[in-house]
């Protein structure tokens, strides 16, 4: 059974690389820390950058979609209010984007460190750059959850958005070691990301529901976790409901899935980045 | 690939496998070390070789360090020298672990700190103050333990207010002088040092230097790297000479650097041949190295190098009677003597000669250049006899003697014989005092009213 050793030799290697993010935990919260204050301080409007950022974008989709192709959600949500549909679809969306295209050059950018500093763990990088958003995407989302709590009223299940925020760290986490890790080797990956990014955020059910999309797309739309993620979300924030324990399971297990896969992949990558930049 | 390894070692285990039998455990060993790059012609060549199903090679070798082999005791101060791209800085780096070997392998013992070429791997944008504190994390220490330190490093360092400005508003200077700080302060087991030091200036690195003796007196393993011969001779006792990735010599570092002086005399000689013109071609100016125009250095210490166009023959000390020695008394006067035998005509022959301390520091040197002697020309086959009359206003100690000469082109000034470390003479003495040179000082005392 030689695919049974890979598997346990590429577990182990995760754990081993787990192990040693969390060994160094310091110099993370140091970097977060610094990647924050480097993002909002210096910049006059500071931390509303995380607001004003989705709000805009929630008013030009309100304005397209609401107003000139007058969409409705579907009532399973909870709300006929379109713009409150389509933020939170937004926030966990621009988590996810924002956060694997910082990871994108999180390497490149870094080429000094990780050439010359002697033992430095480059594989933080890009957890930085998601972890620094995870904090623009709470501030966002209390903001959200205020909202939703005057105009909307909120039900017990909005804890539950932990549930689907998890996993979306986690795989924001795992793209992020590939594409920065390819970064290194293949520039090209810079450009094609926002590419990528861009279809992702319209085959998500973000500014639409997917209940007005056909059968067989449908399903190849829900291979995305995201997708879940976003209804999950939604769920949550909106409904009182928690996501079918299938779309769930499905959500948790790719996510975790492509977290290890990236840290496999980001380890065997490592090793010639010095060489390369 | 493996075939060349396998001769090599054949060959050559002897002189390159350079082994302490009785030693400490080593600190550092490397094995049958390779660096191959491949470089190729143009960026979409890497990608047709990606591409290519039948595996067809585009790119061209380029071996960066070929089957190095070194282990470096504990507790000892290594040199590595070389000319620019000679691969000392890609031996550290892999040494260092940023870097993957081709082929071999590299076993270190104990936590690395390093300096690679310009200063350690500073975050651009953070503080000075910031990056202390990442490095540190970077080698385990943890904050408290480094902020108990951040006060002897700041000190160090020694760049005032700067330490809370970014990085990338720092001189070079300043840069080398955090970045040597905080590297020697996270008490690493070994510390290397690449090039990094020159940058600073002669107060600081006399400030790094002493760092560097405390931290060899503490047992620590110290790799250096360093263009300067001066500086590997007084700081390190083993040495490595790489050349074109190739090692040419390893062991006691004054023979290392010797023979590194005399490699880059070669080589500015036959560039000084080209540029004249006068044999253009002249592609086995390598193999000069090994044997240098026939001539034969006579003791073991001694290293001779130049064209061979002229030689030094006879060389002596006399004293105050003409009568032959080796143990000068301090104070009184000697003769250096020697006869130059010309092979060639010269129009402007240069006679020299120079007195080193054992450990390679300079005492005084001197030619007919320098002091406008005239010499005239020297017609081939012409012998010309040199005296040079000098007072032995040295410290009680033992002494190398150099002798050389060399032509005066328009372009450059070339070695015809040069004869490094010949002959060991002693002075000797009753007197009381210190350092190397007495210059004879005379002290008279007052009592004021």
């Amino acid at each position: 059974m030689p695919n049974l050793t890979v598997m346990k030799e590429n577990l182990l290697t995760f754990f081993y690389f787990i192990n040693k993010l969390y060994q160094d935990r310091s110099i993370l919260w140091t970097m977060i820390k610094r990647d924050l204050r480097a993002r909002f301080i210096g910049s006059f409007f500071g931390f509303s950058w995380s607001v004003i950022d989705p709000l805009t974008q929630v008013l030009i989709y309100g304005v397209v979609f609401g107003l000139f192709f007058k969409s409705q959600p579907d009532p399973e949500f909870g709300t006929n209010s379109y713009i409150l549909y389509l933020v939170c679809g937004i926030l966990p969306w621009q988590f996810f984007a924002q956060s694997v295209t910082a990871s994108t050059g999180s390497i490149v950018s870094n080429a000094n460190l990780v050439k010359k500093a002697v033992g430095f763990p480059s594989e933080i990088l890009p957890v930085i750059k998601v972890m620094s958003n995870l904090l623009s995407h709470l501030i966002g989302m209390l903001i959200l959850i205020l909202i939703i709590a005057i105009f909307h009223g909120v039900s017990f299940y909005i804890p539950f958005i932990f549930v689907y925020m998890l996993p979306t760290l986690i795989f924001a986490i795992g793209v992020g070691w590939i594409v920065a890790g390819l970064n290194v080797y293949l520039r090209d990956v810079q450009q094609v990301m926002p590419l990528v990014l861009m279809a992702g955020f319209f085959f998500t059910p973000i500014f639409y529901s997917p209940s007005s999309v056909p059968e067989p797309i449908l399903t190849v739309l829900s291979l995305n976790p995201m997708f879940h993620a976003v209804i999950g979300y939604r769920y949550a924030l909106l409904t009182g409901r928690i996501l079918p324990p299938g779309s769930l399971a499905y959500l948790l297990i790719t996510s975790f899935f492509i977290f290890g896969l990236g840290g496999v992949f980001f380890r065997k990558l490592k090793p010639g980045f010095a060489e390369v930049l | 690939m493996k075939a060349g390894q396998d001769d090599m070692l054949g060959e050559n285990t002897g002189a390159v496998l350079d082994k302490d039998p009785v030693g400490p455990a080593p600190a550092i060993v490397v094995r049958n070390l390779s660096k191959v790059y491949k470089i190729y012609d143009t960026p979409s060549d890497r990608l047709k070789e990606l591409l290519n199903p039948f595996k067809k090679n585009y790119h061209r070798d380029f071996w960066a360090l070929r089957d190095v082999n070194i282990e470096i005791p504990k507790g000892i101060t290594f040199g590595i020298i070389g000319q620019n791209g000679s691969g000392k800085s890609t031996l550290l780096q892999i040494i260092a672990g940023v870097l993957r070997p081709s082929s071999g392998h590299v076993e270190v013992k104990g936590r690395i700190s390093a300096l690679l070429e310009l200063g350690a791997g500073f975050n651009k944008e953070f503080t000075g103050r910031e990056n202390v504190f990442m490095q540190g994390a970077i080698m385990g220490i943890s904050r408290k333990e480094m902020e108990a330190r951040f006060e002897k490093i700041a000190d160090f360092a020694d760049i005032g207010h700067f330490i809370d400005q970014p990085v990338k508003t720092y001189s070079s200077g300043m840069y080398v002088r955090l970045a040597f700080a905080t590297a020697i302060n996270v008490d690493p087991e070994i510390l290397i040092v690449d090039e990094a030091l020159a940058v600073g200036d002669v107060m600081f690195q006399r400030r790094c230097y002493r760092r560097i003796e405390e931290f060899q007196q503490a047992g620590r393993t110290i790799i250096l790297v360093s263009q300067a011969p001066g500086i590997i001779t007084t700081v390190c006792t083993r040495a490595l000479l790489l050349d074109k990735g190739k090692m040419v010599e390893i062991g006691d570092s004054k023979r290392v650097v010797n023979l590194y002086s005399k490699m880059l005399a070669e080589r500015e000689e036959a560039y000084a041949k080209r540029l004249s013109g006068g044999q253009k071609k002249e592609p086995q100016k390598d193999e000069r190295l090994q044997s240098v125009s026939g001539l034969k250095a006579q003791s073991t210490s001694e290293f001779r190098y130049g064209s061979g166009e002229a030689e030094i023959l006879d060389y002596q000390i006399l004293d105050e009677k003409g009568e032959k020695t080796s143990v000068l008394a301090l104070g009184k006067e000697y003769t250096i003597k020697y006869v130059v035998h010309f092979k060639k005509d010269v129009q402007e022959p240069v006679l020299g000669m120079m007195v080193k301390t054992l450990k390679g520091v300079e005492v005084f040197g001197t030619n007919t250049l320098y002091e406008g002697i005239p010499v005239g020309p020297a017609g081939k086959g012409s012998r010309l006899t040199a005296e040079f009359k000098f007072l032995a206003r040295l410290h009680q100690d033992a002494y190398a003697l150099t002798v050389g000469v060399a032509e005066v082109t328009p372009s450059s000034i070339n070695a015809l014989d040069r004869r490094c470390d010949i002959s060991v003479f002693r002075v000797l003495g009753k007197r009381q005092w210190v350092g190397i040179v007495d210059m004879d000082v005379n002290i008279s005392i007052k009592v004021q009213d």
